[in-house]
């Protein structure tokens, strides 16, 4: 589909209405789409012989559904063309639209609808056609799921939107839609349910949205970073999910979600720090096992933060910490070793990213070899030609495994970035280096906003009620409240005031 | 004028908490033994009875006017030209207050965990998360009041453990040189109590003005919960020899616990516990540079100052002024500072707007 850019900016042509004279119309949109061969103008009489053209692009209708459902009885069953303007149009399909102006004509015909020209009628009719390549609803692949549904979004808005509609059926579920980018205009959806959430965020995210000037936008991931808070720090301050009844338990908590065309994922706002550990199927498992998964997960975050670092500030500063029983095997392993801790930890460190990253950009089966190979060659053949050391090894591995545990990918990203500067603080000032690092790190957490939410809560503003559900996962009959960092406006979950 | 961000009562509470934990833990026992001897524990209570009273006058001073701190209610009450003179006494108590925890703090890292590093590079490592937070104001603060009791929670079992090889007997008789050296040595608790002088700040942004009273009772009773039992447990784990040479006693208590997995834990706590000592500076280096901006009417000049008083700080601690005994020598101006302006002054205020108060209903009916 290539338009002529400089036809595109000419807005004074766009902005003419339909001519009545059918040749004129045609003439008009051959020029306007002179560059693209999948426009197709289909110009035939009616069954009453009026001379009518039926634009579309063959890439993005249907074509059984143009030859079925308009041309068939445009051609042989209608008596007069005139029938198509009474209320109920005798054609099989479900929307069809009058339209004026060029400019919704063209946008139209880019969503993938059919335009009627009908000759002595000064407007055009729309036939909601659509019909391109889409990819079947498959598992979510970076969220995979253990007990919930195991549907992940697709590219196709509608979609989406019909995943979520599933999980929630309740009329109060409110879905606005508003559309970003100046040339190539994309649906975005804002879904929230109207008597739950708190009409502040609604505001905030369209205000947000509908202040985005950019040409295009591709991905939600690019939306992301226009509406959150602060672009500037690598944590992420919304959730973005692939799955959908993630995004129905956070709709359901009072939070607003964000759902755009052609991305397979819905963004949830306002997040906070503590609802970046928990997983959709926490809730699915036994709670008990539950609570201990969110503990193993907090215990991952600072592992995965500090234990490196914790390693060089001991090593190269206060090994009168370590008992001289095991001072004495980490002597011995690292006795060979002619690096300083620091060097060896990022030299490990960078030799595990780029493995990580080697194994998630290449094809499956080349990437277990990766896998393999790095294993074995890190693992066994650096520490016996004495590059690193044993314990680094283990305290390198524990870390990245460490760090994989964090179910959101964002998140999970943000905190294998933030270790290197946590380990250039400790090897250079010890653990008093480690303890401001930490400091500093916490500090930038709990000063972050989501929609204007503290990241922090509930832990730092502490709002203890909310503490149900961020260390433990308790029984969900004792939850019968919405989070309350949510501020929500209909706090309670269970009993009378919903039905 | 000034936009008001609400506080939480919990929040109120830790700020003030927060602030009064400090260096004073670390050096009390050593401070009240030498005074009073193995009974310097009963001054804390009596240390805690008089911060209580004080706090009630800072809170009855103030609930006449619920929407003003000290600042505003100094040009109100004095005039513009001695009220400005007092308000600047005060930007320089907190900012003396402020500096001094800072250079303590870069010190006692250096004796106890880094003896090598230069105190000027500690001093732009710690500038770093102060900086950070004290220039997003009263909402980060308070948010991070919260944040440092929870990550520091660990420290109080561990305090616990050395209870274990305790001799309590080291504690009888009670009293037993008599009352007076008790008395003597109450003041010397002052520095520790120090801290609920914020309230004067505080107070304004309080969301229910009902709890200041509940709310600063509750501070000073967790303060003086934390120093009873730091003092206590000093002086039945450690030796008299030890209280009466040791600067900091409560570190060398610490000193005492071993784990199989872990030794030397001072290192680990004392490392830990800067961010406690953070707590004390954030506050007052706050409460300084709110006087600053009343004093000069003009609020979008704190970022400087603030940034202004952080390489002062760098500065001095380049400079010879500041060392290791010098710090030890100002707790004394310190601690002073602190009986003026945290104890004396509210009593007096408080006289005053009773007098002041009195007097302008009596213009009113005239």
């Amino acid at each position: 589909m290539e338009t002529n850019p400089s036809n595109t900016q000419d807005n004074n042509q766009n902005s003419n209405p339909v001519s009545s004279d059918i040749m004129v119309n045609i003439e008009y949109i051959s020029n306007r789409f002179s560059h693209s061969p999948d426009l197709i103008i289909r110009s035939f009489q009616t069954k009453g012989e009026e001379n009518v053209a039926l634009v579309f692009f063959s890439c993005l209708n249907d074509k059984a559904s143009i030859n079925e459902d308009l041309l068939r009885p445009l051609m042989f069953h209608l008596d007069s063309i005139s029938e198509i303007f009474q209320p109920e149009i005798p054609l099989p399909i479900g929307s069809v639209q009058k339209l004026n102006s060029w400019v919704d004509i063209e946008k139209a015909m880019f969503r993938g609808e059919s335009i009627l020209f009908i000759d002595n009628v000064s407007h055009a009719l729309a036939f909601c056609t659509q019909g391109w390549p889409q990819r079947a609803i498959a598992e979510p692949q970076i969220e995979s799921s253990l007990k919930g549904g195991h549907q992940g979004f697709v590219e196709t808005l509608e979609i989406n939107l019909a995943l979520i509609r599933r999980y929630v059926t309740d009329d109060n579920l409110v879905v606005k839609e508003h559309s970003v980018g100046k040339r190539a205009p994309t649906k975005v959806y804002i879904l929230y349910i109207e008597d739950v959430v708190n009409p502040d965020y609604v505001q905030e995210v369209t205000n947000r949205i509908q202040n985005i000037k950019k040409d295009a936008v591709l991905d939600l991931g690019e939306l992301e970073e226009m509406i959150e808070d602060d672009p500037l720090t690598v944590f992420p301050q919304f959730l973005i999910s692939e799955r959908p009844d993630n995004i129905a338990s956070n709709l359901l908590q009072g939070r607003v979600a964000i759902l755009m065309d052609h991305s397979p994922n819905a963004i949830v706002a306002p997040m906070t720090l503590a609802a970046f550990f928990q997983s959709q199927d926490d809730y699915s498992s036994r709670w008990i096992v539950a609570t201990f998964l969110r503990l193993l997960r907090v215990t991952a975050f600072f592992l995965a933060i500090i234990l490196p670092s914790l390693y060089i500030a001991v090593i190269s500063f206060h090994y009168e910490v370590i008992p001289l029983d095991l001072m004495l095997s980490v002597g011995e392993s690292r006795s060979r070793v002619p690096f300083p801790p620091i060097l060896e930890a990022i030299l490990m460190e960078i030799a595990i990213e780029m493995l990580r990253e080697a194994g998630l950009r290449l094809p499956n089966p080349i990437g277990q070899t990766v896998g393999v190979v790095g294993g074995i060659v890190v693992g066994e053949a650096a520490v016996q030609a004495g590059i690193v050391s044993n314990i680094m090894v283990i305290v390198v591995s524990v870390t990245a495994i460490a760090g994989f545990i964090i179910p959101n990918y964002d998140m999970s990203s943000a905190i294998r970035l933030v270790r290197f500067p946590v380990m250039i603080i400790s090897a250079l000032f010890g653990i008093v280096g480690l303890s401001v690092g930490l400091m500093v790190l916490f500090a930038h957490l709990i000063s972050l906003k989501s929609l204007g939410v503290p990241f922090g809560s509930p832990i730092a503003p502490i709002h203890l009620i909310d503490w149900k559900d961020v260390f433990v996962r308790v029984p969900l009959n004792w939850m019968k409240k919405r989070p309350f960092s949510v501020n929500p406006q209909q706090s309670r979950r269970l009993g009378e005031e919903k039905e | 004028m000034q936009k008001k961000t609400p506080l939480s009562f919990g929040q109120y509470i830790f700020i003030i908490y927060k602030t009064q934990i400090g260096i004073g833990v670390l050096t009390l026992p050593h401070d009240l033994f030498q005074i009073s001897g193995i009974d310097g524990w009963i001054a804390v209570i009596f240390g805690w009875i008089i911060s209580l009273i004080i706090g009630f006058f800072i809170v009855n001073t103030l609930e006449k006017h619920p929407d003003e701190t000290l600042y505003d209610l100094l040009p109100k009450y004095f005039g513009k030209w001695l009220g400005k003179g007092i308000l600047f006494c005060w930007i320089i108590y907190t900012l003396y207050a402020a500096s001094y925890v800072f250079m303590y703090t870069v010190y006692l890292i250096k004796v106890w965990v880094l003896p090598n590093t230069s105190p000027i590079l500690l001093g732009i490592l710690f500038i770093v998360p102060i900086f950070q937070i004290t220039v997003r104001g009263l909402p980060m603060i308070s948010r991070y009041a919260e944040l440092t009791f929870l990550v520091t929670i660990w420290m109080y079992p561990i305090i616990l453990i050395t209870a274990h090889y305790g001799m309590w007997f080291n504690l009888l008789p009670i009293v037993k040189d008599g009352w007076m050296p008790i008395f003597k040595s109450t003041p010397t608790t002052a520095l520790s109590f120090l801290g609920f002088e914020l309230i004067y700040l505080l107070y304004p942004h309080l969301k229910n003005k009902k709890q200041a009273y509940k709310g600063m009772f509750i501070a000073n009773t967790m303060t003086a919960i934390v120093l009873l039992l730091v003092t206590i447990l000093s002086y039945v784990r450690l030796s008299e020899a030890e209280l009466s040479y040791a600067i900091w006693p409560t570190l060398d208590l610490i000193k005492l616990i071993r784990f199989p997995f872990l030794e030397r834990l001072e290192i680990i706590f004392i490392s830990a516990y800067i961010i406690i000592l953070f707590m004390t500076i954030i506050p007052y280096l706050y409460m300084a540079l709110s006087g600053t901006s009343q004093l000069i009417q003009r609020s979008s000049l704190k970022k400087y100052a603030l940034v202004g008083i952080l390489f002062l700080w760098i500065i001095l601690l380049y400079s010879p002024i500041i060392g290791f005994q010098p710090i030890i020598y100002f707790k004394k101006w310190f601690a002073n500072l602190g009986l003026i302006f945290a104890f004396a002054f509210p009593v007096l205020l408080w006289l005053y707007s009773k007098v002041f108060l009195a007097l302008r209903k009596g213009q009113v009916k005239g």
